[in-house]
């Protein structure tokens, strides 16, 4: 039932491309297929096209082929979408900072790598805006957070 | 072939962790995630807001998909200790172990799930939608195919400001009529509009996804040779001169703001199909139509929008 609603803080009418789903994807970069999770995800949410995403996504990010990239996808009201690419995530950066091919399995026991604290501010930096941070403090504790659970050391 | 469909939620700050632990699994191609803070529109310019229903959450629903191949156990074990891990950080998971969920899903199950939502669909006396995969079994008794591929522009049929005006296309003289269609989409209403027989038809959008999408569906549809396709607004130079008919299905602030421009792009005596409008809000449309010069000569109503019909005084 269409009715006033807020757009950036004023009251606006109705428009007709009403966002009914938000989707956010961690899927490697170049290299998307309507296999899982992509398939599942679009089919879902009863978007069509599959393929199409799959082209596109891989045009866009086909200059970042090793990485994992976080994608949100918008369905709206026609179930017609639109999709936005992020950072990668914190963990990817993480490694790449560190120079390790993988996180630890145990954390906890096994450390593998150290990460400057300046650098983690540089990828709180880089996030927050995907990581829906408030500040960048915030985004770090989230950032610190990730590196722990990999078994990355931080120091300052 | 089967997969594990995984679900679990988390508080959303504890995703990420989660998430990069996952991705070190060889068996899955990716994660996804529903829920946490709500997400910025992406193009309010382009008329994009958000529903009301997605409202901020404290958590965020995980799923990953394995192949059926790993026994169930071992696919516990190894997400217990993913959980673990990513708690021996320090992160709370919440109601991870409690709200986990494993079941297994058919691969068809998501491969046509989409295809449901899209059926042909009859529109008025004469038209009928047709999703691209449709098109080779569709009984069209005698209406005539708009083939649309939906995918990532709006103006797939299923909405009913769409749908008003491939209504309103049929009620309006359109033989041998030159048209703009502002803010086309996917072009639907641009090729539907071909089909009914105008002889020249400009679709215009300043996105240039749709753009894209448009161009294909024209393809597809055989009327290229009719349907110009460019990326821009009415100032563009490829809407230069006067039309028969323009249509527009954009928000009501939109067809506010660009009526001056649009009025002067219909021939006097010349049509304007505007939609988008909810029935509420359709007065504001209607003065503005006077002041421009024309006559409401049709409306059409369907759930809460409405379609008007002016004609420009000759």
């Amino acid at each position: 039932m269409p009715e006033i609603t807020t757009l950036r803080g004023r009251e606006v009418d109705v428009l007709p491309k009403k966002i009914i789903k938000v989707v956010k994807l961690q899927i490697p970069a170049g290299k998307a297929t309507p296999a899982p999770p992509v398939g599942p995800a679009l089919g879902q949410a009863q978007v069509g096209n599959i393929m199409g995403f799959c082209k596109e996504f891989n045009a866009r990010t086909a200059d970042q082929v090793g990485l994992v990239i976080p994608v949100v996808l918008y369905v709206y009201e026609d179930r017609s979408y639109t999709f936005d690419l992020k950072t990668p995530p914190a963990a990817v950066l993480l490694k790449k900072a560190a120079g390790i091919e993988s996180g630890s399995s145990e954390p906890n026991k096994k450390k593998v790598a150290t990460v400057k604290r300046a650098k983690v501010r540089e990828i709180a930096e880089q996030k927050m805006a995907d990581l829906n941070a408030a500040t960048v403090e915030a985004a770090m504790r989230m950032v610190e957070g990730t590196a722990r659970s990999m078994g990355i050391l931080i120091e300052d | 072939m089967q997969w594990w469909q995984v679900r679990w939620t988390v508080p959303w700050q504890s995703a990420e962790a989660l998430a990069g632990v996952l991705q070190e699994w060889p068996e899955i191609q990716g994660v996804a995630m529903e829920g946490g803070p709500r997400e910025a529109v992406k193009n309010p310019e382009f008329g994009e807001w958000m529903d009301e229903q997605l409202s901020d959450s404290e958590t965020t629903e995980m799923s990953i998909y394995v192949p059926e191949s790993m026994p169930e156990t071992e696919l516990r074990e190894r997400l217990g200790a993913a959980f673990n891990q990513v708690a021996s950080a320090g992160l709370d998971l919440g109601a991870a172990r409690e709200t986990l969920c494993l079941e297994l899903l058919d691969e068809s199950s998501w491969e046509n799930a989409w295809k449901d939502g899209f059926q042909p669909m009859p529109i008025g006396e004469r038209l009928m939608v047709v999703p691209k995969w449709w098109e080779d079994e569709v009984q069209l008794n005698g209406r005539i195919p708009v083939i649309l591929e939906p995918g990532m522009a709006f103006g797939t049929g299923t909405h009913a400001t769409t749908q008003l005006c491939l209504e309103a296309l049929q009620r309006v003289p359109l033989n041998g009529a030159s048209v703009i269609d502002v803010g086309c989409g996917t072009a639907v209403l641009a090729i539907a509009a071909a089909k009914l027989g105008a002889a020249r038809v400009l679709a215009i959008d300043i996105d240039p996804v749709a753009t894209a999408a448009a161009r294909g569906n024209v393809a597809d549809n055989n009327v290229a040779d009719v349907v110009q396709v460019e990326t821009g607004d009415l100032l563009s130079p490829a809407a230069a001169g006067q039309c028969d008919l323009l249509i527009a299905n954009i928000l009501r602030d939109i067809l506010l703001r660009m009526m001056p421009q649009a009025a002067q792009k219909v021939a006097p005596g010349g049509r304007i199909v505007l939609s988008g409008i909810v029935t509420s809000q359709e007065t504001p449309i209607r003065e503005s139509l006077r002041q421009h010069g024309f006559i409401v000569e049709d409306r059409l109503v369907r759930e809460d929008w409405v379609a008007l019909v002016g004609r420009r005084t000759p």
